[in-house]
């Protein structure tokens, strides 16, 4: 019987590899083939659904559900004075979230693919919303610009992050300067929009609570850091 | 032959260890496992059908079929003659169990082999290897090898037992008794599983004679020895992984079944087995041999007494009769099982190794039989597990495996083969 010389085991004739190491196994005299100990029929292996596969059959689902969504509030609302009209804000909110289920489930890979898809889909969102009544009123005045407002302060915090050499405290102060900046700008946006005047109301609060503690924890990150070892008062 | 004594039961409960399985049971987790012998001569079919029908009326609790009910699954006898069927490539694969129209054992032929496959909702080993002794005298005494009759195996001209019915877990559960400590996870051998109906085997033929005789250099018994043999394979194998693959903090452990019918006089032919847990924590350091030798053998010392399966009994059959889990239906109690048996079960084991002992048969057809094997069932989670039966003067030593690799097998041969003890490679 042939050996396998790296294991030390046994095998039958017939075996080619050793089953334990995979090592060839050396047949010195020519013996013929031992008689199987299984069937050779081997099953059938299922075709695997891929990654693709379960993420297509995913978003069928959701299409699905979403569409059962829409037809349901549709259906309703012709049910109660045959007309559609309030069903449109839930079926624009509908169609939008598809949007994005739909970047997310086949982009996601892709972050750029999603970032502006996203920003597209929710200008268009906006736009649409706002066109349900038949005039175009806010889109101009107030969404569009607080969403270029949000995406460009959340842009610029991304990349002080991915641009600062140690993260820690100061990534938390650069979202708390952030949330004050788009705050104040909403703020500026809203008083033009309903007052025509510039005037600061609520910001004013919220720039005071933030930016404070956002300074003292660039501070605790930046300046103390080197000073002394924070773990030591804060270690657990 | 149907005597009056004979108890006649359509139905009855799953025992307490086979509750879940009706739940689990699924395309990879069969719950099956496999007796097998083979002969000298090839199997003659019809004598082998034959013999299946006629023992067969003798086992009336394995002529059955599992069912759903509303809030339990439960077993409900048939009448119709299990036909012999013949081998697959991957033992214990592809049975829809809940089917119906399925037995939940099949007898299967190849060659020289017979073989009986049990699901565990019906047995445990101790009552497959029963059915096997008594199919295999009957068979021999059709195609006129044996003749009269064979001490200790069960034959169709006795009457049925009612005590062989019993859940002999419920028969020996005290309720004064408190459950035994939860465990903690153990470690899985990452890697990723074989297509749905493969298994792989791996057979190593081990003279028993050079085996018991290392064992007894060591002082302990074949169970604990090969405990000890299977714990080092993986511990290598353990130490062999990157550490991120690793999963610290979880620890090495074994399990290994007690037949309790040799702690409980008890004469079940259902499931009345429990296990004992033996590891080591590799957090500890690398172990030598030695000394997991010593740390399973005073486990098991330890582990496996009346008072300390009494725990487990109590455990379990409380499980089973709190009331709240009774009255949720069974479609309910579906969706949590799995879950529960996973963390209640197998994730406490890292591997299984399963020690049937000797296989006697009566000496008329001793010498017609060349050798026996145990398959112990497929699991997804302790990927690779272990079934050892002896049989005249070899050991047979099969692992079963849902993955590819097989560094837990080599690492057990090759450690056998260091010793200067023999081992032949089979598999399939």
């Amino acid at each position: 019987m042939p050996y396998c010389s790296r294991c030390g085991v046994e095998v039958d004739n017939d075996v080619v590899n050793c089953p334990l190491c995979n090592t060839p196994i050396q047949h010195f005299e020519e013996t013929g083939p031992a008689e199987s100990r299984y069937p050779a029929d081997d099953v059938e292996p299922r075709p695997r659904i891929g990654d693709r596969g379960r993420r297509r059959i995913l978003w069928e689902v959701l299409t699905l559900l979403y569409a059962i969504g829409v037809i349901v509030v549709v259906g309703s609302d012709l049910r109660v004075d045959a007309a559609v009209d309030w069903s449109l804000y839930p079926t624009i909110s509908i169609v939008f979230a598809w949007i994005c289920t739909t970047l997310l489930i086949f982009f996601r890979k892709q972050p750029a693919t999603i970032v502006i898809g996203t920003i597209v889909s929710t200008i268009a969102f906006l736009a649409a919303t706002d066109l349900v009544d038949g005039k175009i009123e806010w889109f101009f005045p107030l969404g569009l610009p607080i969403l270029a407002l949000f995406v460009i302060i959340s842009g610029i915090i991304s990349v002080a992050t991915i641009r600062a050499k140690e993260r820690g405290l100061n990534v938390v102060a650069f979202v708390l300067i952030g949330i004050a900046v788009f705050c104040f700008g909403v703020d500026l946006l809203v008083s033009l929009y309903l007052t025509a005047t510039v005037d600061f109301t609520w910001s004013i609060v919220v720039l005071l609570t933030l930016i404070p503690v956002a300074i003292i924890l660039l501070f605790l990150h930046y300046r103390l850091r080197n000073r002394f070892d924070l773990k030591r008062v804060f270690h657990l | 032959m149907k005597t009056d004594t004979q108890p006649s039961i359509e139905w009855f409960k799953l025992d307490n260890a086979a509750t879940m399985y009706p739940s689990v049971a699924s395309q990879r987790t069969t719950t099956l496992f496999r007796i097998a012998a083979t002969l000298h001569d090839p199997v003659r079919i019809g004598a082998l059908q034959q013999a299946l029908e006629n023992i067969v009326v003798r086992f009336p609790y394995y002529l059955v079929e599992v069912r759903a009910g509303l809030f339990w699954y439960y077993l409900v006898r048939k009448n119709r003659m299990p036909k012999v069927e013949v081998d697959t490539r991957y033992p214990c694969m592809d049975a829809p169990l809940k089917r119906r129209r399925r037995y939940l054992f099949h007898v299967r032929a190849y060659r020289r082999r017979i073989s009986v496959e049990f699901s565990h909702m019906l047995t445990d080993g101790a009552g497959a290897i029963e059915f096997l002794r008594s199919l295999l005298v009957e068979y021999f005494t059709l195609i006129g090898v044996h003749h009269g009759p064979a001490d200790g195996v069960m034959t169709p001209d006795q009457p049925v037992e009612l005590e062989e019915y019993e859940d002999a877990y419920r028969k020996f559960y005290n309720p004064s008794i408190p459950g035994p400590g939860r465990e903690k996870k153990s470690f899985q051998i990452p890697a990723p599983l074989l297509p749905v109906g493969t298994f792989r085997i791996t057979t190593g033929i081990v003279p028993v004679a050079r085996l018991k005789e290392e064992a007894k250099n060591h002082g302990v018994t074949l169970t604990v020895f090969l405990s000890a043999l299977l714990l080092n394979a993986v511990q290598c194998h353990y130490f062999d992984l990157p550490k991120g693959r690793r999963r610290p903090g979880k620890v090495i452990r074994l399990e290994v079944p007690v037949n309790l019918r040799k702690l409980y006089p008890s004469r079940s032919m259902r499931n009345f087995s429990l296990y004992v847990t033996p590891g080591i924590d590799p957090r500890l350091g690398r172990y030598t041999f030695d000394e997991i030798v010593h740390e399973v053998h005073h486990f098991m010392k330890v582990a496996i007494n009346e008072r300390a399966i009494n725990r487990q009994i109590a455990r379990n059959i409380r499980g089973e009769s709190n009331l709240v889990v009774r009255i949720i239906p069974l479609f309910l109690k579906n969706l949590v099982i799995r879950r529960i048996y996973y963390i209640l079960g197998e994730s406490l084991f890292t591997t299984c190794l399963t020690n049937l002992g000797q296989v006697s048969l009566p000496e008329t057809i001793a010498d017609q039989v060349e050798r026996c094997e145990v398959i112990s069932p497929p699991s997804v989670t302790n990927k690779t597990n272990c079934g050892v039966v002896s049989y005249a003067d070899n050991i047979y030593i099969s692992f079963g495996r849902v993955i590819e690799q097989a560094e837990v097998e080599r690492y057990f041969f090759t450690s056998l083969v260091k010793m200067g003890i023999p081992v032949k490679i089979e598999t399939n």
